[in-house]
């Protein structure tokens, strides 16, 4: 489909939780010793990550991300129309993890609820697909919350991925406004669909033997942990990326002048930087979370804009966001946001343990 | 002040941990278990810097060896006649 437009809906607001369990990369060296960490701290530019509590899901992230925000808002939650919950980290292997938040913020039985499983992508897609929901719709508001635990999969003695993966929810509220216009390109490239995966589990290869093997880069995994084809992934974000930026623009009619901020997934610093250059960007317009925060897949693109803007007020910011990685699926859009709605990143430790079934209590 | 090939070679050193006896003909992404894509990362990184070039893509990617690496930088105006 590439390009869609939508308009009269906008971004209100803006709101990012991580676990509160801070882990730094330095903490990794009796692990895999110094010289790997100090040689990964400066190729990704990562120095910590926030990693979920054992009990913690995504659907607690998003949710601590979702409460903030009606909260700081005040909104009728009678009056949110749809939500949207964007993971590959679902509480159950069913239902869909939008329903078990739909009963946790009490909203109503007429707001449509479903998951999308998508990744690094999944902030672009997700608000695409409420976009247009609201835009065919009645509702008031919509609302689509994103929540990753990927750094669960991780292998602990994979030195690509353990340092890499931090874990967040985040939460975006969609309302009505006359003159804002949104256009997307939505791309995928299902011929790379190993290039990031985690292969046990689903229901192509339900359970098997968990013992862990040498794989081909001289890592052991088990089929149960994640694993990414590092140079595959690296050749897909420094070719397709910045060709679907200059494509985005070009089809617009923009240049990198109308834009304030270039808010891009946090995939790691040598890929940002890479971006920044080859579009010729003010080093300044891309900031940067992953430092702190980690790779956050699709979060990470709500999470910066909340670090960056979660202090500030009364300013409009047109913003340029690119999320792009597992599927492979790569999205761009513009948002217009004011920053009295971007609300500072919340720490949380709180898990829903009831929702924790138990033999004898069904 | 040291020459173009010694820097070079640092590099390696310093992304790869690679000893100066084994820089040669041999080392090559394929034959060199820690360079990996994040040594690789890395590696670009340390010449961009010592160099002051900005790889393009193409080149990033099919850096693959220590010696095609030189013929890379050659292209970006770096000099080994030193």
């Amino acid at each position: 489909m590439a390009f869609s437009s939508i308009h009269g809906v906008r971004i209100k607001a803006l709101a990012a939780a991580v676990p509160d369990n801070q882990i730094q990369v330095e903490e990794f060296v009796p692990t895999f010793g110094e010289e790997v960490v100090s040689r990964f701290v400066k190729s990704t530019g990562i120095q910590s990550i926030y990693r979920a509590l054992p009990e913690q899901t995504a659907g607690d992230l998003a949710y601590a991300a979702a409460e903030q925000l009606l909260e700081s808002l005040a909104i009728d939650r009678a009056s949110i129309g749809f939500l949207i919950f964007v993971t590959q980290s679902p509480d159950y292997r069913r239902p869909a993890t939008a329903c078990v938040l739909q009963k946790r913020l009490g909203l109503s039985m007429d707001c449509a609820v479903f998951d999308v499983g998508l990744g690094c992508s999944g902030f672009i897609y997700g608000v695409q697909t409420a976009m247009t929901l609201m835009a065919s719709g009645d509702a008031p508001y919509g609302l689509v919350l994103l929540g990753e635990t990927a750094s669960k999969l991780a292998n602990p003695q994979d030195r690509s991925i353990a340092m890499m993966y931090g874990d967040a929810g985040a939460a975006v509220l969609l309302e009505r406004a006359e003159d804002a216009h949104t256009t997307a390109l939505l791309q995928s490239d299902g011929q790379r669909f190993t290039s990031i995966i985690a292969p046990a589990g689903g229901f192509r290869d339900m359970n098997p033997d968990a013992a862990s093997f040498v794989c081909q880069d001289g890592i052991e995994r088990t089929l149960y942990d994640i694993r990414m084809e590092g140079t595959e992934v690296f050749t897909f974000s420094i070719t397709d990326v910045p060709r679907a930026l200059e494509r985005y623009l070009e089809h617009t009619k923009t240049t990198v002048a109308d834009y304030d901020v270039f808010a891009f997934h946090q995939a790691n610093q040598f890929i940002l930087r890479q971006l920044t250059r080859k579009l010729k960007l003010p080093r300044e317009a891309v900031p940067l979370s992953l430092d702190r925060y980690g790779n956050t897949g699709g979060i990470s693109i709500p999470l910066t804009l909340c670090d960056s803007y979660g202090q500030d007020h009364a300013s409009v910011v047109k913003v340029l966001a690119c999320g792009f990685g597992i599927g492979l699926s790569w999205g761009i859009a513009n948002y217009e946001i004011v920053t009295d709605g971007i609300l500072p990143i919340t720490y949380t430790s709180e898990a829903y343990v009831e929702g924790r079934l138990k033999p004898g209590e069904y | 002040m040291a020459g173009n090939l010694e820097r070079y070679s640092q590099a390696f050193q310093t992304a790869l941990g690679a000893s100066e006896a084994e820089l040669g003909e041999g080392y090559s992404f394929a034959a060199i278990d820690q360079w990996d894509s994040v040594a690789h990362l890395t590696l670009i990184t340390e010449l961009e810097d010592a160099f002051d070039v900005m790889f393009e893509p193409d080149d990033i990617i099919h850096f693959g060896s220590y010696l095609n690496g030189i013929e890379i930088l050659k292209r970006y105006g770096v000099s080994f006649e030193d």
